[in-house]
């Protein structure tokens, strides 16, 4: 067994699909901030590594309809600065802005963060407010199946992520407190209304799966939505710390959307 | 797939990058990580490694503008980018001008992080060239500082920006005089990338070496099978407990003995070198894999299977006794069961005592995180007398004595031990590791040079670990609020094996430092160290003076609370006033100076203390809890005497030493025995004899770190440098002008007893006739009109055994701001007051006190060594769990000193390296205290914090 992988780098979607579909050991590459520690301490071994770094087909930024697709090998520094996103999808652009410290936010890619650990990633804050559409090689899912808590559909071995699509809204709401360590959302919270007066409302956290609260989005009102209304009582009682820490972010989010 | 090979060329592939504006052709694979390109390949060892995993910074270079840490990045994705490292900031020696802001403001210690970090500015500043001070700190979030505490970077960032650096000295070489802040001698060769640390060296053939660890906390080892990992590429060997123990290898002992309260010594704790019966934590190395290249060993080490029968683990120090015990000598895994002080004594005075308060705490763990990971290069020569040990070490003599002591094969005069530039200690680096003797008798065994690095992972589960105490503590006050009697209770947890140091510092180092700055009548304290499945615990940054000072602190506190008094005038009350020095404490130490008040009253006045009513309404007024918590504290420094260390159970002497030797053209080469790692001693050693010698800083060389070069050394811990090393200098420097004295008198055709030395002239003032020094140096080599009865040649060497530890005392304020609903905490002032002694550099001291300071903020605020108690499995064991504060957990912190001589060495200095770490925890837990209106144990997590504002809310 040769101990170096090879590093491969293809420049179209099918081409990388079909190096990965040669070796059932091949990984995927995009920013690397996550995957280059754990080729570095041997948690993962493969034979080849596919770099996605010239796969022009995973960049870019548009608006279809009413929907803005973001190619998977965007990074978060695109994302946020991205003028589009800024002026549509605002609530994107606040999560992006705050991934990473400055090298990881110019590196790190969203379809690298959704692939290596949907659970811990801030977008997926953003993939359930907006009800994102995943597109893959292999199939399109929405984000409830993506980040299906019981069933998370984790993208295999030999599938590329290729485009998160989500419905353009200005209005959103976006709260966060960083886990100490890590960066990534201790609390999360995110509020949407689109068009057809359709609220979302996502939260995640430390030890809480990603989820939207589709209760309460019935009850939350129109964009700038209700001061107050009653967290999941389940989620109260198993981890009241989160529940009030996600209270005072939104209470005081909620605060900020409304002009004094 | 080879049309998408990364390049063309067959393996081992060629690599064209664009590096420093140069095109070089790279001899690496596409998928080689970049920073080992960089570094190993094209030699641009500016570029650190302090993580491997995306965390640290230490990497951070450019790549097309952007900041990239090159750890991230493999070699294969940057073909044809443009890359720019350190190494192309300076030109020739000059510095750029934003490492000159870096060197001017002392924005660097050790310098490790400071490659990264000057990257980091960099392309800050190109998309925001006047950022705020909190802009700053979150461009620099990404790279972590363990030395600094981030403020002189923030004020180096913003001189630059304003183009106000401080240049003050740093033109004029001649500037070194005592108690001035000329520029640092080391920054130019850390500010350019050249610094040179263990993992930038390489020897022509060598091995490199992986540990392979135990996954398991406890276990009798059953086989352990290396079959296949022999047989994976380029792999030389795999060796293991077993072989150690054949070549009768010995054990690693804790070097100081210290003895139960029924005259027992302590009991068990030794360490293999290479488990080979038992493993007892997770980390515990069992076998070591010995490849061409770092690479190789890697991936074999993972294919080393360790068959076992697991045991019962236990990681609390609390459960310790009924556990499975883990050295078959110590009984419910007690080590020692330690007493001092008059137990029945106290225990009557607080039985009648008008009022006693009482608490229960804990310290928790601590990781000491020196930036740069421990590592070794070994090269057994036998039969030559010159092997030699590069590691990354604090006192590289007695490495050199415990390590050929441990393996037998080899004698102390037959082994040169090197520890070059180091990337920060703490403590952490002053241990004798197994893995640095591993190396040195692999490399026997193999007949070849053996490298080793660490990783950051094995940091977290291997360096010794810091603090770890459970304690219960009594204070007794009479009507009048005097402390009267005090008693301590404690546990230590000492992991599963004795480090080196580890029963001195919960024991001596603590229990002495009980007394602090006052009077308490009588003391008592009660220590049991006992054995966990955890990493080995001892010495970290203050090291049992943190530990004395934040339970004492505390419960101070908490008596204030209880009887409703100001916790500031209970202090004052009774604290030990200026004329009642020297003063006998009831534990042991008789302190030399100090004046309390001085600081105290100083630090109330900076702190701004008179106001704090205001700014907690005006938090109050948001929502948010406002609290101020003091902190005053003495500890003994400059350790230590040799003779009261050896009453003491040491097995030591620490005395220091210092060999000066002019040149024949009148440069002086100052060889010391200490060490230095972030210090500075490169600068404030030369300047404490270019003080005496009127010689300017660029004639004057400090070298230390070498065991062949310098004389026999102790080395640089319990802030003992300057005081113990520095007084070994000016000792050796005297022998030198009383040499000198008599060569001038010959010159000037005197008697000896007319001469003087002063201002770099030796003087015969009754004829007002002088020769310069330099004259005298000349006639000592070229001894042609010379006297006859003196030897020619002018050098000296001296060593200095203390008469008695130094104190150094100070008062530390600090304000935190609270957002109960969120648990949140903000520190938003620090302010340090400290009376250090003789002072030698301003600037460098005030480095000192603000990095502790950092590190004890760390403490109070976020940092903690986590063990799952049902698998005994470390779970902080990288920088995405472990906390360590970064620029923007950070503010400024304000420090001023104020001053007592010191009457214990010639230097009059008394150490400052450890003051912040010892301050800092209770002047934190006292605010966050004050904020809450009730105790949490550190670290202040948001959850804690949240929990007691509940408890609060539910009981209004
Ligand atoms: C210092 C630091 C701070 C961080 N802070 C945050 C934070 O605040 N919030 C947060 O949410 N996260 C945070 N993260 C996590 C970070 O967002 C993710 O690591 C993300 O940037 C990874 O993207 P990448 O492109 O670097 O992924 P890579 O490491 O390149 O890849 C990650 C995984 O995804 C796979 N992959 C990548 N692209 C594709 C694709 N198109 N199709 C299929 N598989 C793919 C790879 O094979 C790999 O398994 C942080 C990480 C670091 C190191
Ligand atoms: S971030 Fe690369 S070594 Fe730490
Ligand atoms: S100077 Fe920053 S880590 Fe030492």
């Amino acid at each position: 067994m040769p101990i170096k992988p090879q590093l491969l780098t293809p420049d179209t979607i099918a081409a990388a699909r079909d190096l990965l579909a040669q070796d059932g050991t091949a990984v995927l590459i995009a920013g690397g901030q996550w995957l280059t520690p754990q080729l570095r301490s041997g948690t993962q071994t493969p034979e080849h590594i596919i770099s996605l770094h010239r796969v022009n087909e995973l960049r870019g930024i548009r608006q279809k309809d009413d929907r803005v697709e973001i190619g998977a090998a965007e990074t978060h520094h695109a994302i946020s600065q991205s003028q589009l996103v800024q002026s549509a999808l605002p609530g994107l652009a606040q999560i992006a802005a705050q991934i990473g410290d400055p090298a990881t936010h110019q590196r790190g890619t969203i379809g690298g963060g959704l692939c290596a650990a949907p659970g811990q990633c801030d977008y997926s804050l953003a993939l359930l407010g907006l009800d994102a559409q995943i597109t893959t090689t292999h199939r399109s899912l929405t984000a409830v199946e993506f980040l299906d808590a019981s069933n998370p559909k984790t993208i295999d071995q030999d599938e590329i992520l290729i485009s998160i699509s989500l419905f353009t809204s200005p209005r959103t709401l976006f709260a966060k407190i960083p886990h100490p360590a890590a960066n990534s959302a201790a609390v999360g919270v995110f509020a949407a209304e689109l068009s057809g007066d359709r609220c979302r409302l996502a939260i995640m956290g430390d030890g809480v799966w990603p989820q939207r609260l589709t209760d309460i989005e019935s009850r939350m009102g129109a964009w700038p939505f209700s001061t107050v209304f009653d967290w999941p009582a389940a989620l109260e009682r198993e981890n009241p710390f989160f529940i009030s820490r996600l209270n005072a972010l939104w209470r005081r989010g909620q605060k900020d959307l409304t002009p004094d | 797939m080879d049309a998408y090979l990364s390049s063309p060329d067959p393996s081992p592939g060629k690599i064209t990058l664009i590096v420093n504006g140069e095109t070089r052709r790279v001899a690496a694979a596409g998928s080689d990580l970049l920073v080992d390109t960089l570094r190993d390949k094209l030699n641009l060892t500016g570029v650190h490694v302090g993580c491997n995993s995306a965390r640290c910074g230490a990497c951070l270079i450019e790549i097309d503008g952007a900041p990239a840490k090159a750890c991230t990045v493999l070699t294969g994705q940057v073909e044809g980018a443009e890359i720019r490292t350190v190494e192309a900031l300076a030109q020739q020696d000059q510095l750029d001008p934003l490492q000159t802001a870096f060197r001017d403001a002392h924005a660097l210690q050790c310098g490790f992080c400071t490659p990264g970090m000057l990257m980091a500015v960099r392309t800050l500043l190109q998309d925001n060239p006047n950022p705020s001070e909190a802009e700053i700190r979150q461009g620099l979030k990404g790279n972590l500082c363990r030395c600094t505490g981030y403020q002189t970077i923030v004020k180096a960032v913003q001189a630059y920006v304003s183009d106000t650096s401080d240049a003050t000295n740093a033109a004029n070489p001649d500037a070194g005089a005592v108690g001035t802040s000329p520029k640092r001698v080391e920054d130019a060769r850390f500010l350019t990338g050249r610094g040179q640390y263990c993992a930038d060296l390489n020897l022509a053939s060598q091995l490199h070496a992986v540990f392979v660890r135990s996954e398991v906390p406890h276990a009798r080892i059953v086989k352990v099978e290396t079959r296949e990992a022999e047989n994976m590429p380029d792999v030389v060997a795999v060796l293991t407990g077993k072989d150690v123990a054949a070549d009768q290898i010995g054990e690693l002992r804790c070097g100081w003995t210290v003895h139960s309260r029924d005259g027992t010594p302590m009991q068990g704790g030794a360490r293999p070198l290479l488990a080979h019966q038992t493993v007892r934590f997770v980390g515990d190395a069992f076998a070591v894999v010995l490849a061409e290249s770092a690479e190789a060993a890697r991936h074999a080490a993972r294919r080393v299977r360790l068959k076992h029968e697991p045991l019962p683990h236990n990681i609390s120090p609390t459960d310790a006794s009924t556990s499975e015990r883990l050295h078959g000598e110590a009984e419910n895994n007690i080590c020692f069961d330690w007493q001092f002080g008059d137990e029945t004594g106290v225990e009557q005075i607080l039985a009648n005592a008008a009022h006693v308060t009482e608490i229960d705490l804990t310290n928790n763990r601590l990781i000491p995180n020196a930036l740069e990971p421990r590592a070794a290069l070994a090269d057994y020569q036998p039969g030559r007398g010159s092997s030699v040990l590069y590691t990354t070490s604090q006192n590289p003599h007695m490495a050199r004595k415990v390590i050929t002591e441990t393996l037998g094969f080899i004698d102390e005069h037959e082994l040169r031990v090197i520890s070059p530039d180091l990337g920060g200690g703490f403590g952490s680096k002053i241990f004798i590791y197994p893995e640095e003797c591993v190396c040195l008798w692999a490399s026997r065994h193999m007949g070849r040079p053996v490298k080793w690095v660490s990783s950051r992972e094995e940091a977290f589960l291997t360096d010794a670990h810091g603090r770890d105490h459970v304690s219960t503590a009594r204070l007794a006050l009479d009507a009048d609020h005097n402390f009267l009697a005090m008693n301590v209770e404690t546990t230590a947890n000492l992991g599963a094996y004795l480090s080196s140091f580890a029963a001195f510092v919960p024991t001596f180092l603590y229990a002495t430092m009980l007394a602090g700055p006052y009077k308490t009548g009588t003391i008592s304290c009660r220590v049991q160290g006992v054995f966990t499945n955890t990493a080995p615990v001892d010495a970290y940054r203050g090291a049992g003076r943190p530990e004395a000072t934040y339970l004492l602190e505390t419960l101070i506190d908490q008596a204030a609370r209880e009887i409703g008094v100001d916790p500031v005038a209970l202090r004052r009350k009774n604290f030990i006033r200026p004329h009642e020095f020297p003063y006998q404490t009831p534990v042991a130490l008789e302190y030399d100076v100090g004046d309390y008040e001085a600081h105290l009253d100083r630090a109330m006045d900076l702190a701004r203390v008179d106001t704090f009513q205001s700014r907690q309404n005006e938090a109050a007024a948001q929502g948010r809890l406002r609290g101020i918590g003091v902190s005053c504290y003495v500890e003994a420094c400059g350790i230590a005497p040799s003779a009261v260390a050896g009453a003491l159970g040491a097995d030591v002497g620490l005395w220091e030493s210092a060999l000066l030797r002019f040149t024949p053209s009148g440069k002086l080469q100052v060889f010391t025995g200490s060490h230095s790692h972030g210090q500075g001693h490169e600068t404030t050693f030369a300047q404490l004899v270019s003080d005496r010698f009127c010689l300017p800083l660029n004639e004057i060389a400090v070298i230390h770190g070498d065991t062949d070069k310098t004389p026999m050394g102790m080395g640089t811990y319990g802030s003992r440098s300057l005081a113990v090393g520095g007084s070994a200098i000016l000792e050796a420097t005297d022998k030198i002008i009383e040499k000198g004295k008599r060569i001038a008198a010959h010159l000037l055709n005197k008697s000896v007893d007319n001469i003087e030395f002063r201002d770099g002239h030796f003087h015969d003032d009754a004829r007002n006739a002088h020769v310069p020094l330099q004259d005298v140096v000349h006639a000592a080599y070229v001894p042609h009109d010379y006297p006859l009865d003196l030897e020619p040649g002018l050098e000296a060497s001296a060593f200095y055994d203390p008469i008695n530890f130094t104190y150094p005392s100070g008062t530390h304020v600090c304000e935190v701001e609270i957002d109960p609903e969120t648990g949140q905490i903000d520190l938003v002032a620090f302010t340090a007051v400290d009376d250090f002694g003789q002072i030698i550099n301003p600037m460098i001291v005030d480095g000192q006190v603000q990095g502790g300071i950092a590190q004890g903020i760390g403490q109070a605020l976020m940092e903690e060594a986590l063990y799952n108690p049902q698998t005994g499995q470390p779970i902080t064991r990288s920088y995405a769990t472990y906390a360590l504060p970064r620029a923007t957990d950070l503010v400024a912190i304000e420090t001023d000193t104020t001053f007592t001589a010191c009457p214990s060495n010639p230097v009059g200095a008394k150490g400052c390296g450890e003051a912040g770490a010892i301050g800092a925890p209770p002047a934190f837990m006292n605010a966050v205290a004050s904020a809450l209106g009730v105790r949490i144990d550190m670290p202040a997590t948001p959850e804690k914090i949240w929990r007691a504002c509940l408890k609060r809310n539910h009981a209004d």
